[in-house]
């Protein structure tokens, strides 16, 4: 019993003797060891495709959340009221209302299902109020980026925004001091709406369908008594001035008059035309934006109409003023970054709102602008909104510069590879590539040593000292000049499917406008051919043959980006004539 | 606004595919002229037995391929033709010249193992798919056959 047995029997083998290091049993049974494996094949472990797939989709997956989170960051309205001086409505659930008597009360609503107020709030006489119960969802962004389209474009777009039932809620009637809901009608408000209370007439309730095009009027205990929907075009809201109620058409730049005695609401009384004739006259002035398509708001305050007209995607507004019959007088300057949005006559003096800044700004009748009024908890609001917006804003611009860092490093790594790919694999090209060696007349051919042999495919391991190992003779010809074919051993062939990288691919198509040679792939399909003819050699020999004739090609392209070759060809044993 | 845009980008493509495809033509035409005459010693032949001068050489098989992209304003009027029916000029060189930069290719590797004789040339023309199937896209062309070397 050898030395290391002495005292464990598990490191010995059958033969009592001492169990040796695997490497050295190979060497001693004289058993030639597989060849170092070519790297022919630079693929990739499936797993690691997954995964460098997955590192990629985590910062694009981040990109996309901020991004969603960053648009629900942002100001929403800041609507003007008579009774209760400024609400703040966001995508918030809560509400603030700015009493008359300087203070200011926070409802919070989501205890009542109203998690986005697009609208506005109205109140009636009795400290109730109406909100629009509506869900999470913000309307569509389709709506903003409708510029100046045709009437056929929005006409479509009105049918898109009716047809979307989950953007319509019901209206909920709530009261200010016992902070109780109920419903307050069957019928659902459509997203973007605006309400108008009429104090001065029985508290009849008037709903802007902006999405709907139309106006609709309700009593007080919820009857419905009439529609107007006579050419309007997103109509923004329901004023009334100095006995006559008037709605602002949006998109026509016009305000509607409308006879309103109870029964006959539907008729139609009178319009004016806030800016379609300015826009032309005063653009080529440079004193009137040629971008302002929309009229969000106007009122009728001293002498003048005063008018919020927007530009393109509701941003842009500005401050203009009229004449009674509806000619330009002058843009109203504001703060650079103001962006008007309602407009309140109130105690003789003209409010503003202000969506970027979250303030109300007073004006005088001759234009000069007073003060500004502020409230404490629509500032904390607003600013809270900015940081979170700024917030994301650095999530984005990280992730962002992340994703540009790994493409990058991505594109390096990928050329490494290649490279070094190439400098391993000199073959790939045929062009500069080194000849075979069967082309060599002065070379012997493989001999086979074994007589006989089982027809074990590609157990390349039985094979022992192999000479001349890679001198298989290859042709396409069956009858090899000064050689005779001593022995047919049978059909041999080696395969191989190979798919280009993405990079190299999107190059190609780029090639594809430009024409020429694709040197990538013409490199790839010679380097293929070259493994398949390698396999084919390699199963020849397995069978003990030294030669391959009639050696034959096929491509096929199997699927987008990959293609298989085949060599096949019949394995002989030659020898000299 | 849209279809002006595509229209642009169409009429560029056109452009680029015009001129880079007709230089690299011209070019590409030029050197195969070139070439071809340096290789003129090269039998080339389709036989399958070798000629009987040959007999006492030894063989070994040589191979070239090519994989060549048609431009874009080829396929254009390539598609316009294809209306009408004919010749597709357009692709017709295309694959001429394909098929001889294959050639030359072959004929280069077995002028580098010395040999006097290429026989049992077969040539082989494939797709090759990953244009969204759509045109002809890329060819590649596989010209191989069995070169004679005379032994030393």
């Amino acid at each position: 019993m050898a030395e290391c047995c002495r005292f464990s029997v598990e490191c010995c083998d059958i033969w009592g003797q001492c169990k040796k290091p695997k490497n050295l049993i190979l060497e001693l049974g004289n058993l030639v060891t597989k060849p170092p494996k070519k790297n022919m094949n630079k693929e990739i472990n499936p797993l690691v495709a997954l995964g460098i797939i997955i590192l990629f989709l985590l910062p694009i997956s981040v990109l996309v959340w901020a991004t969603g989170e960053q648009s629900n960051a942002r100001v929403g309205a800041y609507y003007l009221e008579q009774d209760a001086l400024g609400q703040l409505s966001l995508q918030a659930d809560h509400l603030l209302v700015t009493q008359s008597d300087d203070s200011e009360q926070v409802f919070d609503l989501s205890r009542v299902g109203v998690s986005d107020l697009m609208g506005n709030v109205a109140y009636l006489s009795n400290n109730d109020f109406l909100v629009r119960g509506g869900g999470a969802e913000w309307g569509p962004v389709a709506y903003f980026s409708l510029r100046g389209a045709g009437d056929t474009e929005s006409e479509k777009l009105r049918q898109a925004l009716a047809d979307n039932t989950a953007q319509e809620a019901p209206l909920i009637r709530c009261n200010r001091m016992t902070e109780t809901c109920s419903a307050f009608h069957d019928f659902r408000a459509p997203w973007r709406y605006r309400l108008f209370i009429d104090h001065a007439n029985n508290d009849d309730i008037y709903l802007t369908q902006n999405t709907l095009h139309s106006i609709k009027k309700f009593s007080v205990t919820g009857d419905r008594l009439g529609t107007y929907d006579n050419g309007l075009k997103f109509p923004k809201r329901l004023r009334r001035q100095q006995g006559e109620l008037y709605t602002i058409d949006t998109n026509h730049h016009r305000l509607v008059f409308l006879k309103d005695e109870n029964s006959v609401f539907a008729e139609f009384q009178t319009e004016l035309y806030v800016a379609p004739d300015a826009i032309e006259t005063e653009a080529s002035a440079g004193t009137f934006n040629p971008a302002a398509k929309w009229t969000v708001d106007a009122v009728l305050f001293g002498n003048y109409w005063w008018a919020v007209n927007a530009g393109d995607d509701m941003i842009d507004e500005e401050l203009h003023r009229f004449d009674l019959k509806g000619n330009f007088i002058d843009r109203v300057s504001l703060a650079d970054e103001a962006r008007p949005f309602d407009l309140l006559v109130w105690q003789g003096h003209l409010l503003v709102s202000d969506l970027a800044r979250g303030v109300v700004y007073q004006f005088d009748e001759s234009g000069n602008q007073l003060t500004e009024l502020q409230s404490p908890a629509i500032n904390t609001h607003f600013s809270e909104v900015r940081e979170q917006h700024d917030y994301y804003q650095l999530i984005v611009n990280l992730t962002l510069g992340v994703l540009v860092l790994m493409f990058v490093g991505g594109l390096i790594v990928g050329l490494q590879v290649g490279r070094k790919h190439d400098k391993e694999n000199p073959h790939g090209n045929s062009a500069q590539g080194d000849l075979p060696t069967y082309l060599s007349p002065t070379l012997a051919l493989y001999k086979p040593t074994f007589e006989k042999q089982t027809f074990t495919l590609a157990s390349s391991s039985t094979i022992t000292r192999e000479q001349n190992m890679d001198n298989i003779l290859i042709s396409n010809i069956e009858v090899v000049p000064g050689k005779r074919v001593s022995e047919h051993i049978g059909l041999v062939q080696g395969s191989t499917v190979r798919a280009k990288h993405a990079g190299k691919d999107i190059l190609a198509g780029l090639k594809n406008i430009f024409g020429g040679e694709l040197s990538s792939y013409t490199e790839l399909l010679s380097e293929s051919r070259q493994e398949a003819i390698d396999r084919m050699t390699a199963q020849a020999k397995s069978i003990g043959a030294n030669a391959v004739i009639n050696v034959r090609f096929s491509t096929s392209s199997i699927a987008a980006g990959a293609s298989e070759i085949l060599a096949y060809g019949t394995a002989v044993l030659l020898e000299d004539r | 606004m849209d279809a002006l845009f595509q229209v642009g980008i169409f009429v560029v493509l056109l452009g680029l595919g015009f001129f880079f495809g007709r230089r690299a033509e011209r070019k590409h035409y030029a050197s195969i002229l070139v070439r071809e005459d340096e290789m003129r010693d090269l039998v080339i032949t389709t036989d399958r037995f070798p000629p009987s001068e040959f007999l006492k050489h030894h063989s070994g098989m040589v191979s070239g391929n090519v994989v060549i992209s048609v431009d874009y304003f080829k396929m254009v009027t390539a598609g316009l033709r294809s209306l009408v029916g004919g010749r597709l000029k357009a692709y017709e060189s295309l694959l001429d010249r394909a098929r001889r930069e294959a050639l030359l290719r072959m004929q280069d590797q077995a002028n580098r193992a010395g040999a006097e004789a290429i026989i049992n040339t077969k040539i082989e023309t494939c797709r090759i798919s990953g244009n969204a199937n759509k045109g002809i896209g890329s060819i590649e062309v596989l010209v191989y056959g069995t070169a004679l070397i005379p032994k030393k």
